[in-house]
Formats: structure tokens, sequence, C-alpha cells
């Protein structure tokens, strides 16, 4: 109010209009911008998520695909076999527990490996689980650096063999065992232990 | 007839949000196919006995896997997750543990700084498809699309392909049946590796930390591929888990890689370069998609705003109303103040109504008053009709047309009396209708007074819509202006001002389309007050057709954006006078009558999709809670003015045309004022099918 000034004929200019149309032609093109932006975002949403129609099989959409994957493995190469210390086993989840893990884990061990002898009883025991893996319970007491008789395996641990202590004895794994996980794929799955399968398979597949 | 260009472009944004929205919700899966997988129970589990890495070959499944040895693959779903997976990439790299993510590409798509980071610590990428759908159902086009739609978004952040793909819902081999495997195999073609895993965590069960743990860890001698969520749910309990995982899996001699070199396949097989328009699309298709949820984000942030704002208005208006409500039974016990008044009456062809108004004026039982009628050159007989009444105290002025405005102007000029009363020329009053509106003028301070206006034609759904309007705004907005000093609008067809006033603000003004509200903000900055007198009634005829109420609205409506932009300069004033009406009146009406309106088709928009696409319970309990209140807001007003309640029942019917008229007038004259648009005056249609109810 404080700045307009009357026009000519004493009469005060109407607010917000604009006898001249600069306004409304700044709002055309602003307005025919706005509809090219939504019309380029439409295109690419449209183009790239026509698979993602609500209303499944509007036909010949899929003719549409762009994106062509991956180029076609005429042959898949030959995987590279395992470095030999790869080969060689780890540790079975027992051993850990026996330097003190949790009741929890020890209680589960045993419901696993039921049968084996002598389970329940003084960690020592365990040992005739894994044969060959005896001599580690004295060096996993300590879990340090120091980790005894680690020398052998340490190049194929690729320097990290400061965590992995109680490997020396890896030749003393019956050899059956070893020429088995390298020829077939059987093998691989008595690692599974039975009560897992018995879960994957039963429950629900729902993820999320 | 082509519409309007403003319209196409608004129809088409409403058509683009209602794109946006419904992408997002097949994105993020709350629309669409199914994204539970069938459930296939028993029958024969063909890769029970195979390793989990997985190649096509016809309609098999193979495993090309060699023996893992003491290696272990670390495999992350579901994400990435703004959340969680930084927590997770921040333990790797911390451990030096490589690891693979398998994305859901509408997430991967939102979150490329996330991804990208993955894959400078030397993790490697997965497809785990675009919105999490099962890969054994659907389709196979729509499954084929899952994969290509993520691939895209993947290769436009990463310049490479991915070969690895986990099917969601998918866990250790033995649990694919036959037909999974074809369809699987299908898929995979000679492009892709099934990547199941062999020790599945379940940690989107959240079993607990020591669970996942112990799921996650193998029990013998051989490690494999480990599954992991680092999406899809609160993952606390994953990165508690993965900090006592590693150390543990590293102290038993497991050493982690990532499932290529697990897989004994080198990296330019396994993620192979894509083309740089490969790359390019992708970019796009990602921009698109991360576009599509910002737009989607502010929308529903304009619908919150919307709730806010309208559950705000509730509880502003209920306080205030009562308040007043309760302060005003003790002003009334006032002595009657009886001031000359004189009654100015601009009529331009209200020759229907005219004779019944000014006879209801001149009916008033108010001492000392005169009737000024104001003929704006009408082309009609409405000045003849007034002058063969000859009533005593009525006289007429005839002058050229030059709006309400100037005929107002006129009226106030040709009379002396220090009070004068505007009235429109179809408006019918009451015999104290006067009386009570003058009264308050008693107290000097008050420099206006607004009256009470009536619906008089209640015929029909728009007669009952106004109605309720009309007695939902005058006695609880306008109660609640009066109690906050702020009124913004004494009305055109009933109001009482002080000359003095009048002439101060030096009349009224031309500049806008409501010259009352106009006057009443002019006013209001010279710091007098403005009151509410429920009882001085007066009867107006509302619009009763639709293109009537339109243009009324319209006119109201880019008249108080006028009138807004006129006064602009009472939101910054310093003079403490104008403070009421620049930081309570102007920010009322810029947000409850314009900013609310606009936002509120959004409310239609997620409405419809709420009731089309998602689970219509919580929509329509919302909806009728809204209602409700409503319902309750109306029933408080109708009560304090001693309506009967009958016409309420068709309040919820509003919802349905009368709201988006008039959320549509306010988008077009928004569209006026802002392209400057000359709006003129223009002449409703009369009836004459005004009904009085004395109380």
């Amino acid at each position: 109010m404080e700045t307009r000034k009357p026009t000519a004929d004493g009469l005060e200019p109407p607010v917000l209009e604009d006898a001249s149309g600069r306004r409304a032609r700044w709002m055309r093109r602003a307005g025919r911008l706005v509809y090219l932006l939504f019309l380029a975002w439409l295109v690419a949403i449209v183009l790239g998520g026509l698979g993602l129609t609500p209303v499944p099989r509007i036909p010949f959409t899929h003719a549409l695909r762009l994106s062509q994957g991956p180029p076609q493995l005429a042959q898949m190469p030959r995987p590279r076999a395992p470095s030999t210390s790869d080969l060689r086993p780890a540790l079975p989840a027992s051993a850990l527990t026996a330097r003190g893990g949790s009741a929890r884990a020890t209680g589960q061990t045993r419901a696993r490996n039921s049968g084996a002898p002598g389970h329940g009883s003084a960690p020592r025991g365990r040992s005739s689980t894994a044969p060959g893996h005896t001599k580690t319970t004295p060096a996993n007491r300590g879990r340090s650096a120091t980790a005894p008789g680690h020398t052998k395996t340490a190049p194929a641990n690729r320097g990290r063999s400061a965590t992995a202590p109680g490997h020396t004895k890896t030749k003393k794994v019956p050899p059956g065992r070893k020429r088995k996980t390298t020829t077939t794929t059987t093998t691989t799955t008595p690692h599974i232990p039975p009560g897992q399968t018995r879960t994957t398979t039963t429950t629900p597949r729902g993820h999320r | 007839m082509r519409p309007p260009a403003h319209w196409r472009l608004l129809a088409f944004c409403f058509a683009v949000a209602a794109v946006a929205i419904l992408f997002e919700g097949v994105a993020t899966h709350t629309v669409g196919a199914s994204a539970e997988p069938h459930e296939r129970l028993g029958g024969p589990a063909p890769l029970a006995h195979s390793r989990p890495i997985l190649r096509a070959n016809g309609s098999r499944l193979v495993s090309v896997q060699p023996s893992p040895g003491r290696r272990i693959a670390l495999t992350f779903d579901d994400g990435p997750n703004p959340r969680w997976t930084p927590k997770i990439a921040a333990i790797l790299r911390r451990e030096h543990v490589p690891a693979t993510f398998f994305l859901i590409g509408s997430d991967a798509a939102r979150h490329p700084d996330l991804v990208r980071m993955l894959v400078r610590d030397g993790n490697e990428l997965g497809n785990h498809t675009f919105t999490h759908v099962a890969l054994s159902n659907g389709p196979a086009w729509e499954r084929r699309r899952q994969l290509d739609l993520t691939e895209a978004v993947i290769v436009g952040i990463t310049g490479h392909y991915t070969r690895l793909v986990r099917p969601p819902y998918s866990a250790t081999p033995d649990a694919v049946t036959r037909q999974d495997e074809r369809d699987l195999a299908s898929l995979a073609g000679g492009r892709y590796l099934i990547v199941l895993a062999n020790y599945d965590s379940e940690d989107w069960r959240r079993p607990g930390v020591e669970g996942i743990v112990r799921r996650a860890s193998p029990q013998g001698t051989v490690g494999g591929i480990v599954m992991l969520h680092d999406g899809g749910g609160n993952r606390q309990e994953t990165v508690t888990a993965l900090e006592r995982l590693i150390p543990r899996l590293r102290a038993r001699g497991f050493r982690f890689v990532t499932v290529s070199e697990l897989a004994g396949l080198p990296k330019s097989v396994v993620e192979p370069a894509a083309s740089a328009w490969e790359e390019r699309r992708g970019l796009v298709f990602g921009i698109a998609v991360r576009f599509g949820f910002a737009l989607v984000r502010a929308l529903l942030f304009a619908v919150g705003l919307v709730g806010v704002l309208f559950a705000a208005r509730v509880v502003l208006v209920f306080t205030f109303a009562s308040y007043q409500l309760r302060s005003t039974r003790r002003r009334l016990a006032a002595s009657p103040y009886l001031p000359p008044v004189a009654v100015v009456v601009p009529a331009f062809n209200e020759a229907v109504g005219i004779e019944r108004a000014v006879r209801s004026l001149a009916e008033s039982d108010y001492p000392d008053f005169e009737v000024v009628v104001v003929d704006d050159g009408s082309s009609d007989d409405t000045a003849g009709i007034v002058e063969r009444l000859a009533l005593e105290r009525v006289r007429v002025l005839r002058k050229e047309n030059g709006g309400k405005p100037s005929a107002l102007n006129a009226g106030i000029e040709a009379t002396e009396a220090p009070v004068v009363v505007m009235v429109d020329g179809d408006t019918v009053f009451e015999p104290k209708t006067l009386r009570r509106l003058v009264q308050p003028l008693e107290d000097p301070s008050i420099g206006a007074v607004s009256g009470n206006t009536k619906v008089g034609n209640r015929r029909g759904l728009l007669g009952h819509w106004q109605h309720i309007e009309y007695v939902i705004g005058f006695n609880l907005d306008r109660r609640m202006y009066e109690v906050l000093q702020c009124t913004p609008t004494v009305p055109g067809a009933i109001g009482a001002f002080r000359r003095e006033a009048l002439e101060e603000v030096g009349g009224v003004s031309g500049a806008t389309l409501a010259e009352d509200t106009d006057l009443t903000l002019a006013i209001g900055r010279t710091g007098r007050r403005i009151v509410y007198a429920e009882k001085a009634r007066a009867w107006t005829e509302a619009p009763s057709t639709l293109s009537d109420l339109w243009r009324q609205r319209y006119r109201w409506s880019y008249g108080t954006m006028q009138a807004v932009w006129k006064h602009k300069r009472a939101l910054a004033a310093r003079d403490p006078r104008e403070r009421r009406i620049g930081r309570l009146a102007l920010p009322y009406l810029i947000l409850f009558q314009i900013a609310l309106p606009i936002a509120s088709p959004l409310i239609d928009l997620f409405a419809l999709y709420g009731l089309l696409f998602t689970n219509p319970v919580p929509v329509l309990a919302f909806w009728l809670a809204f209602n409700a209140l409503q319902l309750l807001l109306a029933v408080f007003a109708f009560r304090i003015d001693r309506e009967p309640l009958g016409p309420l029942w068709t309040l919820p019917l509003q919802q349905f045309v009368y709201r988006q008229l008039m959320y549509l007038v306010i988008i077009e004259s928004t569209v006026s004022a802002l392209g400057g648009a000359r709006a003129r005056w223009r002449h409703l249609t009369r009836t004459g099918d005004v009904e009085v109810k004395t109380a």
C-alpha cells in the first residue's frame, strides 16, 4: 500500500496483475520446463522400469528390454583349484569351545556330535573326534600371536598366521577325508551338521 | 475444447506424482507381485549335495566350485542400507576381511555412495533382484527384468556387471526343489552364477547374537559361504555377531575370501566391464530412481504437513472459540450503545433481491439510521425498484458503473454518521441485527464489527455444504480471530465500521477483488480491534450452482492473495499496531487459506493409492477419523449457533465434490496470481431464494 502510486485516473492499479504479460510468459516457460523435466523422468523410469508395472503381462513390454546383462559365456572357464594351504582343514567348532567357550556352545556341540565318545566329559576328551588336533589344545589356551608350532603353515596363511593358532598338525588329517573333499562334491555337506540341514528345509523361506 | 494449459500441466503433474508413488510402492514392495515365493514343500532336493556356487547346464544347475578348504566367503544380502551397511563395512575394513554384498537394486540406486564405498573397500557385489522378489514365481520376463534393473544400477555405479546372483528367499542348496532349479537355471543361462550358501545364519529372524554366530560358523573343518544380511530390518544383532564371528573363525584357522575367489574364477569373468553406453544408461536409470524416491519423499512431507496443519487448525479453533464464548457472555451485559448509523448498500443488478433487502433494513428496530442504496450503474431496474418503495430513511444514489469499492466509497461520502454499516444488495437483516452489530463499537478501541452471515437458501447438497461452511467459519474461525485480534475479513455482506477508521485507511480500495479482506487488513494495521457479533445475523444468498460457486470462490481466493500481497509489509513491520496482522492474520491466511488447500490434492492422491494398492483398512480408518474430527468441530459450531444438526449428514459427502472444487479454485487463482492474470468482478446469478429462519 505504501509504495503503490495511483494511476492517472486516480485509481489504484490492481494488485498482482501484470498488464505487460511478461510474468504470464515466464510462467508458461516455467510450466514447459516442469513438463519436460517430468516427461524425461517418466521416459527414464518407464523404459527402465517396465518390468515393475503392478499389472504384470502388459503385452510386448518385454521386447523393450534394454540391458543385455553380462555377455554370455560360451564356456565357463575352469575354476582355479584352491592352494594346498587353503585345502588344509580348519579347526572344528569344538576346538574353540575347548579353550573355555561358553557353556551354551559346549552344549550344542554335544547335541550335534551325539554318538561321539567322550563328549560332555573333560574338554580333552573331544580330541577323539578330531584326530590330529589333540596337540593344539594347549596352544588354544594362549590364542596369542605367539601360538606355537605355526611356523610351517605361515606362508600359506599369507601373513595371517598369527591369528590362526594350532595348525601345525595338518599332515595328520586323515588322508581319506582330504582326498574326498578335493574330488567329489558330496563330502562338503557332512560339514553342515544334520541339525542345521533340518532347520533350513523346514523354515519358511521368507526372509525379511 | 482444450482445457487451459495450466490445467493440462496440473493433470500431467498429478499423473507424474501418481506414477512416482506407484513406483515407490513397487520398489519398496508395498505394491505388486508377491514377494514371498510359492511354498514348494517336499519333493526331491536335487542340489542337496552340491556346493552353493552354481551355473546352468540346460535345465539343471551344476556346481562350479572347487572345495572351499578352510576358506570362508561372507555374504550379505538385502542391502545397501544407510544405517547398517556402513557399520558392517567398517568392521570388515578393520578386520581386513573382504565380503560379497548381494544388493537390492532399488536400494542400491538410492544409495550409490554406499555401493561405491563397498567396492572401494575391496568387497564384491552381487545381484539380489531389484525389489527382493522370489525368482521362482512370476512370469519369466519379469524375473529377468528384476535382474536387469539391478544390473543396470550396478553398472551405472561401478562400470562393471556382476555375474553373481543370489535369489531372494534362498538358503542352502538342499532347499532348492526341482522346479526352483529349472527356473533358476533358465534365468542364469550362460550369463549368471547362482550363489546359495553353506551356512545360513538366519540373522533376519534375529535369533540373538550367539545364535547368529553359531549358525554362521562351520562346525567342521571346511569353510564355505556364510549368509548374513545387512538390510531389510534391524541388523544390530548381525553387526554384533560379525564382530565376534570374524575373530573366532580366524582363531580356528579360516581364511576370508570373496565369492569369486572361492569359485576360483578371475574377476574379469565374474565382473566383466560394461560398455560406456550401458554405464551411462545405468547412471540415468539410477538418477531416475532417486528422483522418483525424492519426489515421493517430498510428497509425503507435504502430506504430513497437511495433516499437521489440519490438526493444528482444529486445536486452535476449538481452544480459542471456546475461550471467546466464555469471555463475550460477560461483555453482553453492557448498556445499549445507539449512535447514528449510515447503512450503505452497493447494488449492481440486484433487482431480484434488493426489495427484500431494503425492506428488512427499513424494518430495523434501530432508532437512528439511514439507508443509502448506491446503484452502481445497473442495467436492470435496481434503483427504480428501491425508489418506488418510497421508504422512509432509504435513499438511492445513482452513479456510473465503477465496481463495488467505488459504490461503497460513494455511499460513505454521501453520509455523515460516525458508524457505517456495509450490506450486500442480496442480504436480509433481522430487525435486531443493526442494534447487535453496532453495540460492540461502544468500545473506542474497536474499529470494525463482523456480523454473522447465514445462508438463506439451504437447498440441495450445495446449499447444505455452504451452510455448514458458513456456520463453522463464522462461529469458530471468527471467534478465534477475535481472541487473537487478527481478523482478516469482515464480510461484505454485513459489517459495521467506525467512520474515522475508514477515513484513516482512505476508504475502500479497488486494488483487489476481495475489497472486504483488503479493508479489514488495512483497519487491523491501524491497531484497532475487530470483533465478531454472533447475534447480528444477516441472511444471504449463497451461489446455487457449481459454476457460480466457482466464480465466487475464485474471486475470494484470488482477492485474498491480492490482499495478502498488498499488505505483505505488515509481515515484517516493526510498528506494534501492525503486529497482530503481520504476525498472525497474514501467516494464517497464507497457511490455511492458500498453502493447505493447494497441498490437499495430495491427500486424495495418497488416499486413492492407499485404497487401490495397499491395505485399505488403515486408509479408511484414517479417513473416518478425519471425518469424525471434522464432524465434532461442526457439531460444536452448530451448537454454539443454535442451529439444528440435521444438515450435518451431508458433511462426509463434502469430501467428494466440494473439497475438490475448493482446492481446484485455489490452484486456479494461484496460477492467476503468479501469471498476473487480469481478473474482474463477475456478477453472480441471483434467484432471491433467501429464507429467513429467525431464532
